[in-house]
């Protein structure tokens, strides 16, 4: 079987254009995992400021900064940064599609320098 | 075995957004769970924070005042020309203190949580030098 290449699909016309991978990178197979949770991601999440313990999630296709902030929350005031170059994820930003298995995550409050 | 992955795929992107806390299995290391003031040994002298604000392109001496709900923020010695082409540099005014400017903050954590900002302060400094063109 020849290793056909997957058209790339992107979200209905509500949602943000963001692209799917068909098949998201893993760092670690599940063993066992059922076909919903194989195209899950882990996520670790560090609280950089606080003494929060760091916590893992599973986010599903589709789910922005802002879901993952809700879930965490924290509904304002906060945002979420890459931890390999600490660049921020905009709240719309499907967060999902930006992130490998496996990934770290810093959460950190809202801070501007500004006159 | 196209048409599996297919399948797998649609699944997921059909599925609801959802979010889901997973504790930590029993016996997996714990990770790191101090706060950046602790990793980068910054001291507390009452409402006064000092300590480094540290970068793959240098180190600075800072300080933190709080200042009720806002904090003031100091750095000494900052890579002028560097920071002075990030647009955030008119937020950077000298202090009558030999070497040390301020960086007016207008926006201060929600949480009062000081390592924001020196997080922020930290990305600051790090954004200026990419912008320079500094790897």
């Amino acid at each position: 079987m020849t290793n056909a290449t997957f058209p790339r699909w992107t979200t209905p016309s509500n949602h943000l254009p963001v692209l799917y991978d068909p098949v998201p990178v893993r760092l670690q197979p599940k063993q066992g995992a059922t076909a919903m949770q194989d195209i899950t991601k882990r996520v670790a999440i560090k609280y950089v400021g606080s003494t929060r313990p760091t916590e893992t999630v599973i986010l599903t296709p589709g789910t922005t900064t802002r879901d993952l902030l809700n879930k965490l929350g924290l509904v304002e005031g906060y945002q979420v940064l890459d931890a390999r170059n600490d660049t921020d994820f905009k709240p719309d930003d499907v967060i999902f599609a930006r992130v490998a298995d496996g990934d770290l995550v810093h959460i950190s409050a809202n801070v501007d320098a500004g006159i | 075995m196209i048409m599996g992955k297919f399948t797998t795929w649609l699944g997921g992107a059909m599925a609801p957004r959802k979010v889901m806390r997973v504790p930590m299995p029993p016996g997996a290391i714990r990770p790191d769970e101090s706060s950046l003031l602790q990793q980068r040994g910054w001291r507390r002298s009452g409402k006064h924070y000092a300590g480094p604000f540290a970068t793959p392109f240098g180190t600075w001496h800072g300080r933190i005042e709080a200042a009720g709900d806002v904090f003031r923020c100091y750095i000494k010695d900052p890579p002028i020309d560097v920071v002075a082409r990030h647009h955030k540099w008119a937020c950077f005014s000298r202090d009558s203190t030999q070497g040390w400017w301020r960086i007016n903050l207008a926006v201060s954590p929600i949480d009062h949580d000081v390592s924001a900002v020196l997080l922020y302060v930290e990305r600051l400094l790090i954004e200026s030098h990419r912008l320079a063109g500094r790897t």
